[in-house]
């Protein structure tokens, strides 16, 4: 290749990411334009007359047809699931067991976030538990800040245990070809550990808010709601039901069959069974498919992969070498730690797709470079960076927003704030996942 | 307004909903009057009351003005418009414009149409009914389960179909009503009965309220509840108002009956949903045979 269009290359991926991280453009319209000529260049003929991308079967090479498969599933499934009232029915119930008492309903909702986090998707999980957390806390007349960037927390934790759960999840795991049990065996138990010390250093940093008794008479009107009124069609709701504990249990045994079937297979399957059994309009179901994160993933998807095609990845993989040159482990934390930092900064999609790329390069130098403690470190530190900004995943985002858009000005989050807070709290998760990561080395699991 | 903000309505819709409070949001209250005069009176008395504890507009509809060459004929004497804006304008002066008054146009006009355009026109939150419906000193033809044509309709169109809920007036008591009757059976009771209730009832009035067996246990629990937060708001607001909740009769009828030994209460009950059959429709009209009757449209 011509050092010429590498250098193209290489400006367009910088400029692509600039743009991300500036934000002055949408990130999928930034991410289209950089593909947009990435795919131009790549069809420039070298000195030689070999071009990089030659045809669209070399295209669709770049392109994680399953990763899409699966966005574009499990968005319309939830979406289609969510208009039966299925979510806001679980919330409510949940709402009535615990909200009794703040620390009981913080643990309540955080446990549902994580698991609607870990089972449709960390942005879904944030607006429908948030929704509820504002009008149940106006109910119940204490303050939403804790619940909200609590939920906002737990849905980014949630989303590292799984692979469907977060994007980088889903380029990681797929690009590595990770089950889905498999995936879960190895985060599971470190959600489940950060899970518990989070939701106690949640009620030390809250205590004065959380120490404020419930009013029996507000708490008993919670009690008076009827869920079912959420409900419009009984049936449709039991479809819901059905479809999404199906299509759980099928991502769940696929890794077990005879022959394999992967996971967009599934997602895609059960969102289009999902959309024809309820009978929702076709438009208004389309609509709920999240195209703009479908067209962000191609879009980046083909950047990277023209950018691997010409090595540039490799070069951004040297540093990390480095240090695994000095200490493997060291290199994997720290691994861990600059992806954390990435993600808090850039949007941890680009920080995945990048470190697939940087991931290969390590196994291939480092032949006895363990996957799961690499695989961990940069699932960790994508999913859990997001949570030292405001702005480093899309549930804090939707999370402080939504604080900010309430009437009275005490609720509100600004930016340090958040950092306060999220900051404090993703470091100590970091940490916690710093510590897995030797545990899983040490044992060598 | 995005979807977030819409979902955030519709939640907090959800939550009204089921707050109990003593205040009820009444618009207009449609008052349908006949030719019986101790009824119609009644109803203006009804009216005095509800003006003061709502802010509802009235719309009185003469019901017989359509009739009058019949009326005429059968040389029978029904009130005129100009009778009845006077006899309003003398009860209520200073308020006239909290009143409207409709009539029915012509004899090919039925008072059952009549309502149906006006119930079109603008939201109705109440209509308030002579039971069985009097024309030319004549009540509307009673069977064994009738209240005659006008006042079935009335039940099976706009409390059923509109779910607009339904005040039939049998016999002319004293009000505000001083004592009342409410049947809970297995469906979920409207909460903000009780502000309809403080609306008709003297301050310190008796409501009775009767859950039937069919109430299951984690129902019975909420209307517990329920009633534990409306006895604090009444001590809060300083009314007399005895509540008392009793077990009673499984079927509409039975309370009925049961009913009919106290003939000065006020029954209340709630229509069933899934029962929007001639059955619940012809109970409905039973139990208003024995006494005047307040029935809530079943829930959504």
């Amino acid at each position: 290749m011509d050092s010429l269009l590498e250098l193209l290359i290489i400006l367009v991926f910088a400029l692509t990411l600039l743009l991300i991280i500036l934000e002055r453009v949408h990130k999928t319209l930034a991410a289209m334009i950089g593909a947009g000529f990435a795919l131009i260049i790549a069809i420039i003929p070298d000195s030689d007359g070999n071009v990089l991308i030659p045809d669209v079967e070399h295209l669709l090479e770049l392109l994680e047809v399953d990763l899409l498969c699966v966005i574009i599933g499990i968005t319309l499934m939830v979406g289609v699931a969510r208009t039966t009232g299925l979510f806001d029915y679980i919330a409510i119930v949940v709402l009535k067991k615990s909200g009794n008492n703040q620390y009981k309903l913080l643990f309540a909702l955080c446990v549902l976030t994580l698991i609607f986090s870990a089972l449709l998707d960390a942005y879904m999980a944030i607006i429908l538990i948030g929704l509820i957390t504002i009008v149940g806390c106006e109910a119940l007349d204490i303050n939403p800040k804790p619940f909200i960037l609590a939920e906002a927390i737990f849905a980014d934790l949630g989303g590292t245990m799984t692979r469907i759960a977060s994007p980088p999840n889903l380029i990681i795991g797929g690009h590595f070809d990770v089950g889905f049990v498999e995936f879960f065996i190895l985060t599971a138990p470190f959600v489940v550990i950060t899970g518990i010390l989070t939701y106690i250093f949640w009620s030390y940093l809250f205590r004065k808010d959380f120490s404020k008794k419930i009013s029996r008479r507000n708490y008993e009107e919670i009690l008076l709601i009827d869920e079912k009124m959420i409900v419009s069609n009984q049936k449709d709701f039991n479809i819901a039901v059905i479809i999404l504990i199906l299509t759980i249990f099928s991502f769940a045994i696929a890794s077990f069959l005879p022959f394999k079937i992967e996971l967009g297979y599934i997602a895609i399957a059960g969102g289009f069974v999902m959309l024809g059994l309820i009978g929702e309009s076709v438009d208004q179901a389309l609509e709920k498919v999240e195209w703009s994160l479908v067209f962000f993933m191609i879009g980046l998807l083909i950047i990277v992969g023209v950018a691997e095609k010409v090595g540039i990845l490799e070069v951004i993989a040297a540093p990390i070498e480095f240090l695994c040159e000095i200490n493997l482990l060291g290199g994997i934390i720290a691994l861990q730690w600059v992806n954390a930092i990435a993600s808090a900064v850039l949007d941890n999609i680009p920080v995945a797709s990048i470190m697939t790329t940087v991931m290969d390069t390590l196994l291939e130098d480092y032949p006895y470079l363990q996957f799961n403690p690499l695989l961990l470190s940069v699932v960790i530190g994508t999913n859990l960076g997001g949570n030292i900004t405001p702005i480093g995943s899309a549930s804090t985002v939707q999370a402080v927003s939504s604080l900010n858009r309430l009437d009275s000005p005490q609720f509100r989050v600004t930016f340090l704030e958040f950092v306060k807070y999220g900051g404090i709290t993703s470091i100590l998760q970091l940490l916690i996942g710093s510590f897995y990561i030797i545990g899983f080395w040490l044992l060598s699991i | 307004m995005n979807s977030f903000e819409n979902s955030i309505k519709k939640f907090r819709e959800i939550f009204k909903k089921s707050k109990v409070s003593d205040q009820i949001d009444i618009k207009n209250i449609l008052l349908v009057l006949d030719e019986t005069k101790d009824r119609g009176d009644f109803i203006f008395n009804l009216v005095e009351q509800l003006n003061e504890r709502t802010n509802a507009s009235f719309i009185f509809l003469l019901a017989v003005r359509g009739y009058l060459s019949q009326a005429r004929n059968a040389n029978i004497k029904l009130e005129t418009l100009p009778e009845l804006i006077t006899r309003i304008k003398k009860r209520f002066s200073g308020e006239k414009e909290l009143f409207d008054v409709a009539l029915i146009p012509d004899e090919k006009e039925t008072p059952f149409n009549r309502m149906k355009e006006l119930i079109q026109k603008r939201r109705i939150d109440l209509i308030i009914i002579p039971a069985p419906f009097t024309l030319f000193a004549q009540e509307e033809v009673q069977e064994m389960a009738s209240l005659g044509t006008t006042i079935d309709q009335v039940i099976t169109e706009f409390l059923f179909k509109w779910r607009i809920p339904i005040f039939s007036v049998l016999k002319a008591q004293r009000t505000p009503v001083k004592d009342i009757k409410v049947l809970i059976r297995s469906s979920i009771f409207q909460n903000d009965f009780l502000g309809w209730l403080v609306a008709l009832i003297e301050d310190n009035a008796q409501i009775d309220v009767y859950y039937s067996k069919l109430v299951e246990e984690k129902e019975l629990k909420r209307i517990k509840i329920f009633f534990n937060i409306i006895k604090d708001k009444l001590e809060e607001d300083n009314k007399k108002i005895k509540l008392q909740l009793n077990q009673g009769p499984i079927y509409l009828k039975d309370f009925c009956s049961f009913i009919e030994k106290e003939p000065d209460s006020l029954i209340v009950f709630q229509a069933i949903k899934k029962i929007e059959n001639d059955a619940e429709i012809i109970t409905s009209s039973l139990c208003s045979q024995n006494s005047n009757a307040l029935i809530f449209p079943p829930t959504e």
